[in-house]
Order: structure tokens, then sequence, then C-alpha cells
């Protein structure tokens, strides 16, 4: 089991990350929320890229600092911004990231052909890297975050640069692994861990707002989500009275998804994981300060 | 019952021997140093520790480069005699290192894929224990082609020169290896370098002469004892990076 212990993460006096206590045991974690909310930081400490300021992590019970080459011996990582020679070719560059893993060569080697194949690269497996699009390139990333079989695996934004038919094999590819290792996935994109995710961690405000399943996520809005069809110059006043979270445009007027306490004689409809993640970040995702700004 | 009781207490020595039994069963067996490195260079492969073949390229050329300028200031138009030499060994042994050492780090962190190699099981940390022991050895035996050209010009006594170009080579690659891995790191690596020639032309320029004198003073012997110590110090050192190494602190 993974287990953050009271982390506060602070770079000189900006506080990035403020006691975050979380466990994770098998299964797919989704790690929801928008640029800069510190998820790439909690990554880092994870994988012990950095190191909490306060606090700390541990695997087994034991801080994954002091575990060292036994944590990362089991450790799978693919970083936001993946980095790659581009001179190498696929194979080239997987077969340095097994060595650098400790695998051995020859199983290396059947390792790296099967991993191409499960992400649908084995016929340019000879080709650079630098002739690779940001899709195949993404791939690459997901073989060698996998090379070692890892036993926790951590990716960083790893559906960028995906088309919609390589997202769903990835998803799909996730799904099978995540049987008996844990996979912690960070994203901004809903869709990306919506039926996939085990459960569903939300920063906010530097803290951990909310770790629960997506069932729970979406009964925070149970009886509260409206739809309504209302004319263009009533707009304005539904962003004041309400937390509006989507707008669009119908042929009799703007249908309007909204959150009220009260019920009216709107639609009420059922909530999704992206009406939650809009409702709790309404701040950074402000349709009306989206307006204004245009 | 009767039974227990016919069992006999263990004196306080079988009780250490158990205890010391018990912990030498139980605790990881930390390997040395040679067979650290010898595992590290079969399981990682001495091409994929110096993968980066420019870098091969750039430590050859400072080499060839420092070899031909040494050759040059040794010829005969150089005075060597009037120069302090001793304190010109102890100042500047380190540097070729220094320079090594730094292109290394500075490729590495500014290496695209620093992430991911950071985060395997034989990451930069381990990779570095490896080459900057070969960088150690490259400097040793540099230096030393560089002192045995300067003996053939001047008087100086060969194996006292080479006594104070280890030791001062040892000080400064331990100062630096431990700045390395100290988790936050206050000094950059290069400080240590620069620190210790500013710190050697300024002992020599305030106390001149005195300040070789000093170095000529201290018997050879205590001298060879000083690099025994100090190799010491820096082959632990190097260890830190093989055994149980902890993650750049990259922010």
């Amino acid at each position: 089991m993974l287990e953050v212990h009271h982390v506060t993460k602070n770079y000189q006096s900006f506080t990035a990350l403020k006691e975050v206590d979380l466990q994770f045991d098998h299964g797919i974690y989704g790690l929801l929320a928008p640029n800069g909310a510190g998820k790439t930081t909690l990554m880092k400490m994870l994988v012990t890229l950095t190191f909490p300021s306060d606090g700390e992590i541990t695997y087994n019970h034991e801080n994954i600092v002091d575990l060292g080459e036994e944590y990362r011996d089991i450790l799978g990582y693919l970083p936001q911004d993946f980095g790659y020679y581009k001179s190498y070719t696929a194979e080239k560059y997987l077969m340095y990231i097994a060595a650098l893993k400790g695998l051995d060569k020859t199983k290396a080697k059947l390792r790296i052909k099967e991993l191409l194949e499960l992400v649908g690269l084995q016929d340019v497996g000879r080709k650079k890297l630098k002739k690779f699009s940001g899709g195949m390139i993404q791939r690459v990333g997901v073989c060698q975050a996998l090379l070692n079989d890892p036993k926790v695996l951590i990716l960083d934004e790893p559906t960028a640069g995906l088309d919609p038919k390589e997202r769903a094999r990835f998803k799909r590819l996730l799904s099978t692994l995540a049987r008996d290792r844990i996979i912690l996935l960070s994203t901004h994109i809903v869709s990306d861990i919506e039926s996939i995710a085990k459960e569903i961690i939300m920063i906010k405000d530097k803290r951990v707002l909310y770790k629960k399943n997506q069932e729970e996520l979406r009964s925070l809005l149970e009886g509260k989500l409206f739809e309504a069809i209302i004319p263009f110059e009533d707009v304005e006043a539904y962003h004041s009275k309400f937390s509006v979270l989507s707008e669009k445009q119908e042929k009799n007027g703007i249908k309007v998804r909204f959150v009220s306490e009260q019920k009216g004689a709107w639609n009420e409809v059922e909530p999704s994981l992206e009406d939650v993640f809009l409702y709790v970040y309404e701040e950074e995702t402000d349709l009306s300060e989206d307006r204004k700004h245009d | 019952m009767k039974d227990r009781e016919r069992i006999p207490f263990p004196n306080d020595r079988e009780m250490k021997n158990q205890v010391s039994g018990i912990i030498e069963g139980g605790l990881e067996q930390q390997e040395g140093f040679l067979m650290s490195i010898h595992t590290l260079l079969k399981k990682v492969g001495f091409q994929h520790i110096f993968r980066d073949a420019t870098e091969i390229l750039f430590t050859l050329l400072i080499s060839g480069l420092t070899l031909i300028g040494f050759v040059i200031l040794t010829s005969t138009w150089v005075s060597w005699n009037d120069v302090n030499l001793y304190a010109a060994i102890f100042t500047t042994s380190p540097l070729l290192y220094g320079v090594f050492v730094y292109f290394f780090f500075i490729q590495k962190q500014t290496n695209p894929a620093f992430d991911v190699e950071m985060v395997c099981k034989y990451n930069v940390h381990v990779l570095a224990a490896v080459r900057m022991l070969a960088f150690s050895l490259l400097t040793i035996v540099l230096n030393g082609i560089a002192l045995i050209a300067l003996s053939v010009q001047t008087d100086i006594h060969l194996l006292f020169a080479l006594l104070l170009s280890f030791i001062s080579l040892f000080i400064c690659s331990s100062m630096f290896l431990y700045i390395q891995h100290a988790p936050i790191r206050k000094l950059s690596p290069i400080s240590v370098m620069v620190g210790w020639v500013v710190l050697n032309l300024a002992l020599y320029s305030i106390a001149g002469a005195g300040y070789e004198a000093v170095i000529l003073s201290i018997p050879i012997y205590v001298y060879l004892i000083i690099a025994v110590l100090t190799g010491y110090v820096y082959i632990k050192q190097v260890m830190k990076f093989l055994q149980k190494p902890k993650g750049v602190p990259l922010c």
C-alpha cells in the first residue's frame, strides 16, 4: 500500500500542497484538478523526484526515500513532459531504459516487443523517435513506464497528445493493468478517468478536497442540477443567481445547466463527473469570466 | 511447567550473539565498493553508463587539450622554477575533475529524459558513482602525466608532487560529492571548485612564500597518510551514491 502521510510541499515561501493524506491500494486512482493545482508536485514526490517539506510517503509502511532502489524497482513513471533522445530508435531507447531498470537483456528484448505490440508501435520500433508524432511518442512513454511490470504506476497527464482512438485504447490497457497494481493517473480531462477510476482525488486550495468513488462524487450534486432553456437576455441573471456549469445555444434560446439549492420549474438532470468537476472548480472554470474576456 | 524449567536461561554473551545473528540475518547486506561497481557494470552495461558519445568525445577532447597544454607549458620557454610549483599543483589538481563532473551534471539535469532516468532502479545518481570514479581515475592519470612531464623540466620531487595532487583532488571531489547528495543543496557544486582555487590563491597572496614553506615543511609520510585518508573519504562518498541513493532534489 502506498500512503501519503500529512505531506506539505513548500517552494521557498510558496506552498504547493498542504497536509495531504492519501492511501492507495490496487486499482486506478484519478487525480483530477485544473492545471497548477499541485498534481505534478504530488506525482514528483510519489516518484522521489522531489521530497516533502513535511510529512512522509510510505510504501508498505516504509519511507519511499529510504527504500531507494527497492522502491524504484517496482515503480513506473510517465512524466508530463516525457523526455527522450531524438536520435534513438524506439527499440534502442527502450533497451536503454530497460538497462537502467536492471532488466536482463534477453528478457528486455521480449518485453519491448510485447509492449510495442500492446501500444500498436510494433512496425515502427526501428524508426528514429524524431520521426514520431506526439501520440506515438506518448505511447513510447507508456512503454518505458511499463517495462519493469511496475507495482506502482504513476502517469502524469498520459493522454496528452493522444487522439480519441488512442485514448480509448489507452483506457482499455489501464483497466487490464489495474488488476494487480496501483495506478495513479493525473489529468484535467474528466473523460480520461470517467468509467475506469476506482476513486477520484480532487485537490483544491493546496489540499485534498475529495477522495471518493465516482458515484459518491456525483451524489454531491444529486437533486441540485438542472437544465433550462432561457432567453439570451436572462443568461447574466442566471450567472449571478446560480452556478452555471455549461451553456449551449438552442433554436429558441440558451440551454443552461446549473446548480441550485432550491428546486424550480426546471428539468432536474443526472449529474456527471464533469458537472462535479466544473462545480468544484467553479472559480477556475467560470463561464461568465470567460465571456467577459471574450 | 517442568519442561520449561529445564531450559537453561542464556547468558549475556549468548544473548548478544543471538541478537547479532538475528540483526545480521534480517538486515540487507550491502555490497562492497568494487562489488557494487562490478554489479552495476554487469547489469547496466558500459555502453549505457557512458551512453552519450558527445560526452565521451568531450571528455577525450578536454583530456587531450589538457595534455597538450601541459606539454606546451613544460616546454623550455617556460621557466617553471620561477613559479611556486607545489602551491600551483595543490591548487589546480582538482580543476580537470571539476570540468568533467560539472559537465556531466549540467548535461544530465538539462537532459530531456532526466525525469525518466532518475526514477529507474539504477538512476542518474547510481550511474554518477561509476562515472565519477572513471573521471577521478582519468584525472589522476592526466595529472600524473603532467607532473612527470614537469619533473623532466624542473627539479620537483615527483612523489611529493603526486601526493599533493591526490590529496587536493580527493578533498575537492569528496566535497563535490557531499554537496551532490545533500538533501537540500545550498551550494552550487561548481562553487567547491571555484572556492578551492580562490581559497588557495588567497592563502598564497596573504602568506606568499610562507604558504609554500608550510606545504614543504610537512613530512612526506604525513602526506601519504593524508592521501590514504582523503582517498578513503572519497570512496565513502562514492559509495553513498551506490547504496540506497536518494533522488536528486530538483526543487
